[in-house]
This record gives C-alpha cells, structure tokens and sequence, in this order.
C-alpha cells in the first residue's frame, strides 16, 4: 500500500512472465517473422503471385551452384531448364548447362507497388532475365511455389487476425451487454448464442459460403471468408464473457461508476470488459489457429480464396491427389507452413495463460 | 426558508419477490447547505434510502409508496438518461470502501477524470488542472503523483480523499456519503469529518451523511434521523437528539459510543 514502485499492472506483469519463456518468446519470433514476410511479401518475393511460364510446370526447386565448371567457388548462379517427356508423359526436367543465370540483390523482375503504394520493379533478389529461379519449385501453372507462398501469407495470416477482432469485439460487446442487464436480455441474447454454437461451424460455414454472390471480385471474396469466420467463434466466447460480466456487475465500482451519471454502454466498455482482459488474451492467440484452418479448409475444397490470389489453403487444393504428392512432394510446403503458424499461435497462447493464471505461478517454467 | 434540496415524503422501498419493506414510510427534507445524517444500525435501511435518491436501487428492489423531490421535481418522472445527467453532476456519492468504488485497472486521475469528461466541455488541460486543483482541495499531498497512481497505491486515507475528490469533481449539490469513514481508524475518521465540513462551507454543498456512529455525526450535522429497521424512530435536530434523546434505540445508540 501506497509504495512509490513504478506501476506495473497485471497485464505488464504477464508479458515480463512471458519473457522468461524462452519457447514461447522464440515461437512469437517465428509469427513476427512470418508476418514481417507477408507485409513485405511482394519485395522479399522474386515474382509476383500471378507470374507464370507454362512451359515450366511442376518445375522442380531450382539447384544453386556455388562452384563453375571447373570446380572453382563462383557467386551463386542457376542454369535454364528444359523438359522432355518419359515413357509415362511425365515431364523431366534438365538443366541447360550453357545458360548460366547469376543471382543477384535488388534485381529487377515483375512490377508491383511496394506496400501498395510505391510503384517499382525490384525485388529483393532473383536471378538475371530470362532465367527463373524456383527455391521451393513451381505448381502447375508454372508460378514460383516460393513467391506463392509468401503472398499466401498474406491472406492466410490477415485473415486471422482480422477475423479474431471481429469476432472478439462482436463477443465481448454482446457477452458483455447480456451479463451486465441480466434477466430477460441475457434470456434473449443467449439463446441466440446458442442457435449459433448448435450448428456445426463448418456446416455453418459452407451454409454462408453458398450464400455470397457469384459476381463478387477475389477482394470481396475475401471479405465475405473473413466475415463468415468470424461469425463461427463469437457465440462461444460471448457465453463467457457474460459469465465474468455476471460476477464483475456486482463490483461496487460498477456501482460507483452509475453514481457518477455514466451510461451503461460506458460502464461495460471502461469498468467490465478491461477486467476480462487477461481471459480474452489468452482466447484470442489460441482461436487465431481456428481461422486461419478455416480459411485453408474452405480454400481447400475450392470455395475459399479463388485463383490466381494464393493462400495457404489453395495452394494446397494441388496436393489433394496423392500422385501430385508423389511426384512433386514440394507443393506440400505451404501445409507446412499452416502446421507451423497454428502450433505458434498455441504455443504462444498456452504460455501466456500461464502467465496470467495466478495458480499457477511458481508451478511451470513460465515464471521461474 | 429556501426551499430544500432534497424531499423524501413517505418513502418505501420493499423486496419485489416477497414484498418485505426494507424501508417504511421514511420522510425527512434536506435544506441546502445542511448536513442530514441517516443514523442506524446494520439493516435499518439507511443506505437503501441514501440510494434511492439516485434511483439505484438494486434490481430486486422497488420503490413501492412515497416519493422523492429533488429541487421540487418528483424524482420518479425522470428518465433514465436524465437521472444520468443528475448522477455525478449535481448529486456526487462518496462510498465506504474506496479501494472497491475505484476500479483497479485505471490511474485515480484517469477515474476523476471520466466524471469530467462526460459531465462538462472542458477540455484535456483544464481537466487535468481542476483534478490536480481537487485534490488539492482535499488535502492530498504531491496532487502530480496521485494523478498517476492506482487505487491500490494510495493508503486508507488518501484514497478516501481522492473518493471525495471525485464526488465533488463536477461541483454537485449534495453529496451522499455513504459510511465514508467506517473503514478508516478512529484519527482519519475525525480528519475525514473535518474535511466534509471544510467542503460543505467552501463548496456549498448539501450533504447526507449515512453512518451508524451517532458520536461521529454529531460534529458534523445539522439534522439527525435515526432508523431502525427501515423506520425513523427519531429524528430532529442534532443537539436536541444527542441531548434529550426520546427513544431507547438512539439512547443505545449513543452508549455504544461511549463505551468505545
């Protein structure tokens, strides 16, 4: 009491608990990285997403050679490719060994507007025209797996995040108004929450699917995807949020709020929701994974994101047929990547619920 | 005589399941610039009437007979948003325990604040002046560094004052005080009262003291209404119920005091 230490709320003291988890900090690194790759996706990518040579289809990841022909250690470069056909009218490629494309920083290659405003034609790296470097390979069309992947990125990351503050304002404000009013409103309020919990949320989320128009461009596609993800997850989490509304109501700082003449939606807003903030933190990291498995199973079966825009999700929609996986194992990256970013955000959002959770401090490494 | 401030006339508050009166034909004026004190033991329902002044009851309660004048308009014709307007502005409540009437997640600057804002026009710097000014007013040293604290930081005492600080913040008329100094010792309690009484002559305020320690109130109030059981079984002027008390309830009441 009345100590003059510098003020530390709870939320401050979660994050420096969340510091001394070394995992936790280094899967956060991981998502930061991954996002600093989808904000700069289109200059760290040596092609735009649409770029495509046919005749380079299912292109294998490009060899990197270090040394020359006679063995000595040279800048790094690649030769052209060229195909022929096998017995079973299966594409094999081959090296042109007198096209030698060198690598290079700040080539220049695709135009695209840097962060979508700066028009510009460099990119990060890439390789002399008109030769085409595949790091991770090429799909069927002939496009680098790699740049796909990045602006994959893009739409697969934005879209939980975007959708989690949908879903959680839309969770929050409704858990909050039933807890705090009670009686018939929270009747009401939540036995419309619960017609939405009884659907299944991937019936639910093809049900809506079927219901945006035709004529919608991929950006209003994406809109519609996010939209009908975030519809899936509030319900759940507006049934507790009403639940911690219900005992924080009683506070006598709730009381002494409506004493000062604030009306009940600033009450809810400045004296109820901040103290659940420690619970939605934590709900929040872990439902990201949810959204952005939904968006690549929507995607998957061809109702998410459309082609030519990549997402995670329908860069898989190659690797459905096992013979692709086979032939071309590469096209399974961008799985990998979702597996990666889901056990990220759980790994994150599970530590972070230590940190919170006053039991248990003191029991996992979390706060040692 | 100016017209009083406050007018309960016959008020009664009962339980809406079971119809048990809480409070029962209550009836007393405030004058302005007076001090009312509402005197009783646990459960005489002398904080269900200091509430319900503001109409905030709590949801299981109802007012069931009487009425309530605030400055000659009847209380129950309001709305909701203009009670809301009337909350903080013109009635300012100070509360028992300030460290459950702040909320812990804000700075106590922060909180005074809010009542500025939603109660004048004044903008970011001059609302910052009048709160550092405020708890000035009400004897909070280093005013810079409470501004900055939370509740939890300030001891017993100076989150009180900040309490009254934020009672009085958007210059009310009456201040209902809610047992403001039962969770203080003893030398704070005087201290507090004293402050009340600075207020009441600087500020002009009216205010209704709800306590049950008569030997605290009677420094402070103009008027004393001792309940009992959600009735008035006395009430007068302070000197003469101290005094002469007629009931056996105030005169075990007073003895109480003394033996403490």
């Amino acid at each position: 009491m009345g100590n003059n230490s510098k003020s530390k709320n709870q939320t401050a003291l979660a994050f420096a608990a969340f510091k001394q988890n070394k995992f936790g900090v280094f899967c956060l690194s991981i998502l930061c990285l991954l996002y600093f790759t989808a904000v700069f996706a289109d200059f760290i990518s040596p092609y735009t997403y649409d770029s495509e040579v046919r005749s380079h289809s299912y292109a294998p990841p490009s060899k990197i050679h270090f040394k020359d022909a006679y063995g000595n250690l040279t800048w790094p470069y690649v030769y052209g490719i060229s195909f022929t056909f096998d017995e079973y009218h299966k594409r094999v490629y081959t090296e042109v060994v007198n096209e030698k494309y060198h690598f290079g920083f700040f080539v220049k290659g695709d135009k695209y507007k840097f962060l979508g405003i700066i028009p510009t034609d460099r990119h990060l790296f890439g390789v002399e025209a008109p030769g085409r470097v595949y790091l991770w390979g090429a799909d069927s069309r002939g496009r680098d797996l790699f740049s796909r992947i990045l602006y994959g990125a893009r739409v697969s990351l934005s879209i939980g995040l975007i959708g989690v503050s949908i879903s959680f304002t839309l969770g929050l404000l409704v858990g909050g108004i039933s807890g705090y009013y009670g009686g018939r409103v929270d009747s009401i309020i939540m036995r419309g929450c619960e017609m939405f919990m009884m659907i299944p949320g991937f019936y639910l989320m093809l049900a809506l699917r079927s219901a945006v128009p035709d004529s919608f461009n991929s950006f209003q596609i994406y809109l519609a995807i996010v939209v009908i993800l975030s519809f899936i997850g509030w319900a759940g989490l507006a049934r507790i949020i009403r639940g911690m509304a219900i005992s924080l109501r009683q506070r006598e700082y709730v009381l002494a709020a409506k004493t000062l003449g604030l009306s009940d939606l600033k009450i809810i807003i400045r004296h109820i929701l901040p103290h659940t903030l420690s619970y939605s933190i934590v709900a929040i990291m872990l439902s990201i994974p949810g959204y952005i498995l939904g968006e690549a199973a929507l995607s998957l079966i061809g109702l998410g994101i459309q082609d030519p825009i990549a997402s995670w999700g329908n860069l898989l929609t190659d690797a459905m047929a096992i013979a692709h996986i086979k032939l071309h194992p590469w096209i399974l990256i961008p799985g990998f990547f979702i597996f990666i970013t889901v056990i990220c955000f759980n790994v994150v959002g599970d530590v972070l619920r230590d940190c919170f959770d006053p039991l248990l401090k003191g029991e996992g490494e979390a706060n040692a | 005589m100016p017209n009083p401030i406050v007018t309960v006339q016959n008020l009664s508050v009962e339980v809406k399941q079971t119809g048990a009166k809480i409070v029962r034909n209550v009836s007393f004026s405030v004058e302005p610039e007076s001090v009312t004190a509402l005197v009783g033991g646990s459960g005489s329902g002398k904080t269900t009437t200091g509430m319900s002044i503001l109409k905030l009851l709590s949801p299981a309660l109802k007012v069931s007979s009487g009425q309530i004048l605030y400055k000659g308009f009847n209380l129950s014709a309001f709305s909701e948003s203009k009670m809301q307007e009337i909350r903080g502005r013109e009635i300012g409540v100070v509360f028992q325990e300030p460290l459950y009437a702040f909320n812990p997640v804000f700075t106590i600057g922060d909180q005074i604040d809010e009542v500025l804002r939603f109660h004048t026009q004044q903008g970011v710097i001059q609302r910052k002046e009048k709160i550092l000014h405020l708890f000035d007013l009400v004897g909070l040293p280093d005013p810079a560094r409470i501004y900055m604290s939370y509740p939890h930081q300030l001891s017993g005492g100076m989150r009180q004052r900040a309490m009254i600080a934020q009672a009085i913040a958007a210059d009310p008329d009456l201040i209902i005080a809610d047992e403001p100094t039962s969770s203080l010792d003893v030398t704070l309690q005087a201290k507090i009262i004293e402050l009340f009484h600075d207020l009441r002559s600087k500020l002009k305020l009216s205010i209704v003291l709800v306590s049950h320690d008569l030997g605290l109130v009677k420094h402070l109030s103009d008027q004393v209404i001792v309940m009992k059981q959600g009735e008035v079984v006395e009430a007068g002027k302070t000197n003469t119920v101290i005094e002469k008390p007629q009931e056996e309830y105030t005169k075990d009441l007073l003895k109480a005091v003394e033996v403490k």
